[in-house]
């Protein structure tokens, strides 16, 4: 599948803003299954600075800053990834790399350790299973028993919380799906990136209507990564890109910022999957 | 040459009397006490610290013993580092787990390439250690920030004027060479080969509990002490926001804790710091000593496990090894004199070793304090060399905190504080004086006149803010009110704003001023009517004590030029807003719309220039002079016209970035006032103009000091502004 991903977000501000420092993970990462071929950026204004670097779990960030008086910013990614189909679309696909998963084994500062988590995993529980099957039995169950609702969380949600009331969004679904996997004792990651959501039959797609997306990655000895989708309850095939991964939404945060004056902020996110 | 045994000495100290002994401890008490300001707000002061008279002495058997062991961790701690976020070896060969790096030394990935893996930036390293049986063993390490540094310093330098007056031998390792070294060292160390670069120490202020060290170290050195919010990032580089403009820092010596160095980097990211520093060190732009990330170094966990280590990244055997986590075994103690006499304490010891060019080296002294005790005594730590050592100092003499930076170099938010400082002094003096006036009519109350006087000057303490109108509307008495709500008061809140600016100025006024602040600490509006007058008495008074040591102590510095301007501009609006209110004050005119003498009068008795009226005029007062008195002339300090004069030439002597070719807005301004005052005809001029002019200066007045703010200050921003974006959520 070859995509084109538009990726806009805009800051307005109430009076200028003196300084923004940004730090953004936003470009497709090349993996088995996806090819990044282009990644464009597109800065109003025009950042006084700006570096590339790749970190520890091997993503790439950009740091960019602006430093002359702005009342709004606005950043367009617009990458260009092809993704290998899967044959077998509910069938896992493991990318067949072996790692060392010691830092997606424990608790991480998203993903905390509680008794909860391992209640609620052990019921999945069974020594006929394997990790993999434990694993996709509970992103099944989260689903079916979680409801997806962007009026309860927010980020600064803690996963506990989300695992009371059970309503949030795909990273409390996704972080909650990491602490129960951990807490039996199975190595998992969380993944950043966008869902190709099709339009309802017979209606055209809505530009802009898409949106970030984040499920997570299970590691399994001999098929190595197999990535979940505990939020739709699937497993991941060519309608998801992948921008990068890390323990949890802390490491790989797609765009964190501080900005300096400013007021008060208004943010505008807009995203476009788009096929072919 | 003096050179002694460990037995003479410790011989000399025992043979003390108890008198002398509790002298000394007298003496090294209130030199202690001269520098308690700075030991920051938290920190508790019922436990008064001294210095043990008797200091730990290490022999030079000792000493070969702690140099040789402690150099072997120095030349160990850096490869661990430096492998935890290079290769990690140690754990893919199974010397450290995995799991324990993550869950529990709390591994932060965002510092793998922020820390050098060949050599990470570690300067200073402290090793806290008991003695079991004569055995050393290491319980701590401080890899984060050198606490104790300053205090090993400190107790030196008390210690050592305390008791050793007649005991001063010459083979007792001198620290001076050590502290020059690691000046030396840290001028080398930035990656751009700067020429002169500029080294800082970086502390989180006096909410630090901790300040002290680094308050006490910066005017060791000589070096800027600088919080989070002086600095900034700008195209991936270190700058001081000075009223001069942005300067570039090279070094950061912190005492700054790993989560407060960057509110951009790690997971979850800093709670507070400079956005963006960490890039900063990425592109090698600043050093920060020690690394922040080296906090991983110190974990208690992490201890137990460097000497399997050792073998695998040095090849050696550790010779000084951490104490078993079960060991209960006795520790050694020391003896040290207490209210009831010589008492023996368990010890624990702290020792620092630098890094230099290419080796390591201890600091010949350190810090021993009991391990439980219920005084809070520390000993000198001596290296008792076998022969004489040469002498040096560091000590500055006679420099004071605000020379330490040359003018320019002030940071815009020190400016900020003294400017408010400077501002709530005045405004606060002024309510004073106002109150204690309006408070004697009330007590002398009764005549007419004082009746008519009272209701104006109430007047003028509405208008001038000085007291807030009751809810009910009813305008209070100076007898009735005393006894109700002293909220109404501003006065409460200046103080409090007065209190809390001198809190973030402890290391930029000097200590007397901090004394004479200290007084207004505790300052509260007395309650009862009889105090009101005591209270507000003592309260001018120390104002004045203030305003008087500024004046006479400060050096004219940019910090001294912007607490003055505070209270000049303060002044210039009050005079505006009273002179405002008493004109528009119905019982000031008389029956042939002539201001009455009797509201001159007033005008004259809380301008404090009676005394200079009747010099001059000597007639009841009228509307021209007193006019020309409190308005235009430029030689009474309570007038308009001086105010704006001495603005004028304060804002002339303000450090400037580039060539002066034109005025700036804030001298136009200026120059907009004075030429109006100076045009200005008293004998002349009507009432309908004078409140035309009223409205004029106050509106000018708020633009100078807008204007100030923007060419000066305008760089700080409050931390509260800054926000913290982590939005973006995903859907």
């Amino acid at each position: 599948m070859n995509y084109r991903i538009i990726h806009t977000t805009r800051y307005s501000y109430e009076t200028p803003a003196a300084l923004s420092q940004n730090d953004a993970s936003l470009e497709p990462r090349r993996t088995v299954f996806q090819t990044p071929n282009s990644v464009q950026w597109s800065l109003d204004p025009s950042p006084e600075y700006s570096r590339e670097r790749v970190d520890y779990f091997g993503n790439t960030w950009k740091s960019f800053s602006f430093e002359k008086p702005h009342k709004s910013l606005t950043l367009t990614v617009t990458s260009r990834v092809d993704v290998t189909e899967s044959q077998t679309p509910s069938e896992p696909r493991g990318d067949g790399q072996q790692s060392v998963p010691d830092p997606f084994l424990g608790p991480s500062p998203f993903v905390p350790v509680s008794p909860v988590f391992f209640e609620y995993g052990r019921l999945s529980l069974n020594p006929s299973k394997s990790p993999l099957e434990v694993a996709r039995e509970i992103c099944e169950r989260i689903f079916a028993d979680c409801v997806y609702d962007t009026e309860v969380t927010t980020i600064h949600t803690p996963v506990e919380d989300f695992f009371c009331t059970k309503r949030g969004v795909c990273q409390d679904y996704a972080h909650a799906t990491l602490a129960i996997l951990r807490s039996l004792g199975i190595p998992a990651r969380y993944v950043s990136g966008y869902l190709n959501t099709l339009p309802p039959p017979g209606k055209e797609k809505v530009l802009g209507a898409d949106a970030s997306h984040a499920w997570i990655s299970v590691y399994c000895q001999d098929l190595g990564w197999v990535d979940m989708d505990p939020t739709n309850g699937i497993m991941v095939t060519h309608n998801h890109i992948t921008l990068g991964w890390g323990r949890d939404y802390g490491d790989i945060t797609p765009l964190r910022g501080v900005v300096l004056g400013g007021g008060t902020q208004t943010l505008d996110v807009e995203v476009s999957v788009l096929t072919g | 040459m003096n050179v002694l045994s460990k037995d003479a000495v410790l011989g000399d100290f025992f043979s003390q009397s108890a008198n002398e002994l509790n002298q000394g401890i007298q003496q090294s008490k209130s030199l202690i006490q001269e520098m308690d300001l700075y030991r920051g707000w938290s920190e508790s002061r019922d436990l008064e610290k001294s210095i043990d008279p008797l200091p730990w002495i290490l022999d030079s058997n000792e000493i070969a013993f702690l140099r040789r062991s402690v150099l072997q961790w120095c030349r160990l701690l850096p490869l661990v580092l430096g492998d935890l976020f290079g290769r990690q070896s140690l754990v893919r060969n199974g010397y450290l787990p995995g799991g324990l790096l993550w869950d529990t030394l709390k591994f932060e990935p965002a510092n793998v390439g922020a820390i050098l893996p060949s050599a990470p930036s570690l300067s200073i390293l402290r090793f806290d250690m008991v003695r079991d049986q004569g055995q050393w063993q290491l319980v701590g390490l401080g890899t984060e920030v050198p606490r104790g540094l300053g205090f090993a310093l400190e107790n030196r330098i008390v210690h050592s004027k305390s008791f050793l007056a007649s005991l001063k031998p010459d083979n007792l390792a001198r620290l001076a060479p050590f502290f020059r070294n690691l000046k030396e060292q840290w001028y080398k160390s930035t990656r751009t080969h700067k020429e002169s670069p500029s080294i800082m120490v970086w502390t989180l202020g006096p909410k630090d509990p901790g300040y002290f060290e680094p308050v006490y170290l910066a005017r060791y050195f000589g070096y800027p002490l600088v919080e989070s919010r002086d600095l900034t990032v700008r195209s991936g580089s270190v700058y001081l926001k000075t009223l001069g403009g942005l300067e570039p820092v090279d070094v950061l010596l912190r005492w700054v804790t790993d989560p407060s160095v960057d509110p951009l980097h790690g997971n979850p990211g800093g709670i507070t710091g400079v956005a963006g520093i960490m890039q900063a060190v990425r592109d090698g732009r600043i050093v920060i000593l020690n690394t922040p990330g080296s906090g991983i170094l110190e974990r208690p966990e992490l201890l137990h496990l460097v000497p399997q280590c050792s073998t695998y990244l040095i090849g050696e055997e550790l010779s000084l090894l951490p104490r078993p986590i079960n060991d209960f075994g006795q520790k050694d103690t020391q003896p040290f004199w207490t209210p009831r006499g010589w008492e023996n304490y368990s010890t624990r010891l702290s020792f620092f070793a630098a890094q230099f060019s290419s080796s390591w080296e201890i600091m010949p002294g350190g810090i021993a304090e009991p391990i439980e005790s219920t005084y809070r005594l520390q000993k000198d730590v001596w290296f008792l060399e076998s022969t004489a050592v040469p002498q040096i100092s560091l000590l500055p003499r006679g420099e004071s905190a605000s020379n330490i930076m040359r003018a320019g170099e002030m940071p815009s938010r020190v400016a900020d504080d003294l400017h408010w400082l400077g501002r709530y002094i005045e405004r606060a003096w002024l309510d004073a004086r106002l109150i204690e006036y309006w408070r004697q009519l009330g007590v002398t109350g009764g005549a007419d006149r004082d009746q008519e006087w009272e209701s104006l000057l109430t007047g003028v303490l509405i208008d001038s803010q000085a007291i807030q109108l009751p809810a009910d509307g009813v305008k209070p008495r100076p007898t009735l009110a005393l006894s109700k709500d002293p909220s109404t008061w501003r006065l409460s809140l200046t103080i409090d704003e007065i209190n809390r600016i001198s809190g973030n100025l402890l290391d930029r006024l000097s200590i007397e001023s901090h004394r004479i602040l200290g007084g207004l600490r505790n300052w509260r509006i007395p309650s009862t009517p009889q105090d009101i007058s005591k209270g507000l008495e003592e309260l001018s008074l120390t104002i004045a004590a203030l305003n008087g040591l500024t004046m006479e102590n400060m050096t004219r510095t940019s910090g001294w030029i912007f607490l003055d301007m505070g209270r000049r501009l303060e002044r210039a609006e009050w005079i505006i807003r009273t002179l405002d209110s008493v004109f528009q004050h119905p019982t000031s005119w008389d029956e042939h719309q002539n201001l009455n003498s009797q509201s001159l009068q007033l005008l004259l008795d809380i301008f404090d220039s009676g005394l200079t009226y009747r010099s001059r005029y000597r007639l009841t007062p009228s509307l021209g002079p007193v006019i020309d008195l409190l308005l235009l002339d430029e030689s009474n300090p309570r007038s308009l016209g001086f105010q704006i004069l001495q603005l004028t030439s304060h804002i002339g002597n303000l450090p400037r970035k580039s060539q002066r070719t034109y005025s700036s807005s804030e001298e136009k301004i200026l120059l907009e006032v004075s030429t109006k005052l100076r045009l200005m005809d008293p004998s002349t001029v009507n009432t309908k103009e004078l409140f035309e002019l009223f409205t004029f200066f106050l509106g000018k007045i708020d633009q100078i000091s807008q204007s100030i703010h923007e060419s000066y200050l305008a760089k700080i921003e409050s931390a509260e502004s800054i926000q913290l974006r982590y939005k973006d959520p995903t859907e």
